[in-house]
C-alpha cells in the first residue's frame, strides 16, 4: 500500500516515514505542497496524510484538488497544528476522512491509518 | 595635485597599499565564508545526531534511557559542549509541540537521561536575560515543578523580558493560582501579555469569582481589562453587575471590553441597557454598542437598526446598520428605504452593502 506524507517539518516527516515503513507501507515523503501535488499526480496512492500550513500549496488546497480529480476517492488525513473549530470543519467540508491535531501520538495515527485503509477497501466499487 | 605630480616611489607605495587592502578584504570574506560553512556543517551534523536520538524516543515505545543505554560515541563527545546541549534541549522543546502520548513520555526520559532538566534549572540563575528567558520556556515545557519557587522570584525581575516569561510560566504551572501576581501588579500588561495569559488559563478554580471581583477593582487598568476578558472567556454570570459598572470606567478600552463581556454573559436586561446607553455615547462607543446589540441572543430589533441607518450621522454606523438588516434578511425594508429616501448617502450605502453580499 502506498501512502504520501506531506509536512514541512523535517522531524515529523521523517518520523512518519519511519513509522509507516515499519508498519509495512510504501511511503512517499514530500516537504512542501508543490512537491506533494506533483507526486500525487504521478502515483496511484492508497492514502494521503498532509499538514495544512506548507510552502507553495496548503493542505486544504491539496485536498480540494484531489477531490476534483480522477483520484477523488483517495482517503485524506489532515495532520495540523491548527485546531480551531472553523479550520477543522473546513477540512471535513472539503472531504477530509480524518483530522488529527498536533501534538499527536504516532501510535494513534498508525491505528487510524490502518482503520481508514481497511474501511476504504470495504467500500463497494 | 594630480597623479602626474607624484614620484614613481609614491605611486609604488600607493599600489602596495591598495594591494594590501584588497588582500585583507579577500581574506576577511574567505574566513567569513569558511566560518559560515563550518557552522552550517556543524549544525547539520548536530541535527543528524539529535534527530537520531529523537526518532528513537518517538518511535520506539520501549525506549529505555537507563544507565545501561548505549549512547553513540560521537553524541557523547558533543554533549560536552554547552552550545550543543542547549541546541538539543531546544530541539526537544520544539518536538514537544508536535508529539504526544508515549513519544512525549519518552522525550521526557531523554531530558532526564542527558541531564538537560538540570541544565535548564541552572540556567534560571544566569545573569543574561535571554538565557533566563530561554530557561523559563524550557522549565515550562518540561513541567519542572522544582523550578516554581525560582520562577516566582523571577516574576519580580527588573527585566520586562524575564518578568513576562515568568508570568507566563506561573500561569502554565499553576493555572488561575499562577495569576495571583495580579493582586498587587502595578505595571501595565500589554495587549500581547494579556492575550498570552488568557490563552494559557484553561480552567477556573472554586475561588476564581472572588479573584475576578478583586481584579475588577484594581487601580491598574490592564488588570481590569484582563479580568473582563477572563470573565468573558469563562462566562462568569455571577459578575454581571460588576461588569456593567465597568461600562462607566473612565477609559475607552475598558468600556469597549465591558460591552463585549456583557454580551457573553447577557441576561434579559442587557438589550435594554445597551439601547439606553447607545444614545448617550460617543461615535466609537456607539459602534461597539451596536455590534453588541446585534450579537445578543434576543430577536434583532429591526426598527432600531432602520432608525440608525436613516438618522445616525455616522457613516460607519449607517453601514453597520444596513449590514445587520441584510444579515437578518430584511431585504424588503432596505428596498423600501431605497425607494423612499432622497439621501444619496443612504442609497450608496445600501447599494454597496447589497453588492458586497452578492459578491
Amino acid at each position: 500500500m502506498k501512502i504520501l506524507v506531506a509536512d514541512d517539518d523535517q522531524l515529523i516527516l521523517k518520523t512518519l516515514e519511519h513509522k509507516l515503513r515499519k508498519d509495512g507501507y510504501e511511503v512517499i515523503a514530500c516537504k512542501d505542497g508543490r512537491e506533494a501535488i506533483e507526486k500525487i499526480s504521478e502515483n496511484k496512492l492508497d492514502l494521503i496524510i498532509t499538514d495544512i500550513m506548507m510552502p507553495f500549496a496548503s493542505g486544504l488546497e491539496i485536498l480540494n484538488s484531489i477531490r476534483h480529480s480522477e483520484n477523488a476517492d483517495t482517503p485524506v488525513v489532515i495532520l495540523s497544528g491548527l485546531g480551531q473549530e472553523n479550520v477543522v470543519l473546513e477540512g471535513f467540508n472539503l472531504g477530509a476522512d480524518d483530522y488529527i491535531v498536533k501534538p499527536f501520538s504516532p501510535n494513534e495515527l498508525s491505528v487510524r491509518v490502518k482503520r481508514i485503509l481497511e474501511n476504504s477497501k470495504r467500500q463497494p466499487l | 595635485m594630480t597623479l602626474f605630480d607624484l614620484s614613481a616611489y609614491e605611486i609604488l607605495i600607493g599600489v602596495y597599499l591598495l594591494l594590501i587592502v584588497t588582500f585583507l578584504v579577500v581574506i576577511s570574506l574567505l574566513s567569513f565564508k569558511i566560518e559560515r560553512n563550518v557552522v552550517l556543517r556543524r549544525k547539520k551534523k548536530w541535527d543528524t545526531l539529535i534527530e537520531n536520538q529523537l526518532y528513537q524516543a518517538i518511535l520506539d515505545d520501549d525506549s529505555d534511557f537507563s544507565t545501561n543505554y548505549d549512547t553513540p560515541e560521537e553524541f557523547k563527545k558533543q554533549l560536552k559542549s554547552k552550545t550543543f546541549r542547549r541546541y538539543f534541549s531546544k530541539k526537544i522543546m520544539e518536538a514537544f509541540k508536535n508529539f504526544s502520548g508515549s513519544a512525549n513520555i519518552n522525550m521526557h526520559k531523554l531530558l532526564d537521561f542527558y541531564g538537560l532538566k538540570k541544565d535548564a534549572l541552572n540556567r534560571l540563575h544566569k545573569h543574561n536575560d535571554e538565557d533566563v528567558t530561554f530557561a523559563l520556556q524550557e522549565v515550562s515545557a518540561m513541567h519542572l515543578n522544582a523550578a516554581y519557587p525560582t520562577i516566582r522570584n523571577l516574576s519580580h525581575s527588573k527585566s520586562h523580558l524575564v518578568q513576562d516569561e515568568a508570568f507566563h510560566a506561573m500561569a502554565t504551572f499553576k493555572g488561575m493560582k499562577g495569576l495571583e501576581f495580579l493582586d498587587n501588579h502595578k505595571d501595565p500588561l500589554s495587549e500581547w501579555e494579556q492575550l498570552i495569559l488568557l490563552k494559557t488559563i484553561d480552567r477556573t478554580e472554586p475561588d476564581s469569582v472572588e479573584k475576578f471581583r478583586q481584579w475588577l477593582k484594581s487601580d491598574n487598568r490592564s488588570v481590569v481589562a484582563l479580568a473582563l476578558k477572563l470573565i468573558q472567556k469563562f462566562k462568569v454570570y455571577e459578575l454581571y453587575d460588576e461588569v456593567t459598572d465597568k461600562f462607566y470606567f473612565p477609559d475607552h478600552q475598558i468600556q469597549v471590553q465591558s460591552i463585549k463581556t456583557l454580551v457573553s454573559i447577557e441576561n434579559e436586561n442587557t438589550g435594554e441597557f445597551l439601547r439606553q446607553h447607545f444614545y448617550v455615547s460617543n461615535g466609537t462607543l456607539q459602534y461597539e454598542i451596536m455590534k453588541a446589540i446585534f450579537n445578543l441572543n434576543e430577536k434583532v430589533d429591526k426598527d432600531f437598526f432602520l432608525k440608525q441607518l436613516k438618522e445616525n450621522p455616522s457613516p460607519t454606523i449607517k453601514k453597520y446598520a444596513a449590514k445587520a438588516l441584510l444579515t437578518v434578511d430584511r431585504h424588503k425594508d432596505l428596498e423600501m428605504l431605497l425607494k423612499e429616501t432622497d439621501s444619496e448617502e443612504i442609497q450608496k450605502i445600501i447599494n454597496h452593502i447589497v453588492l458586497e453580499k452578492a459578491l
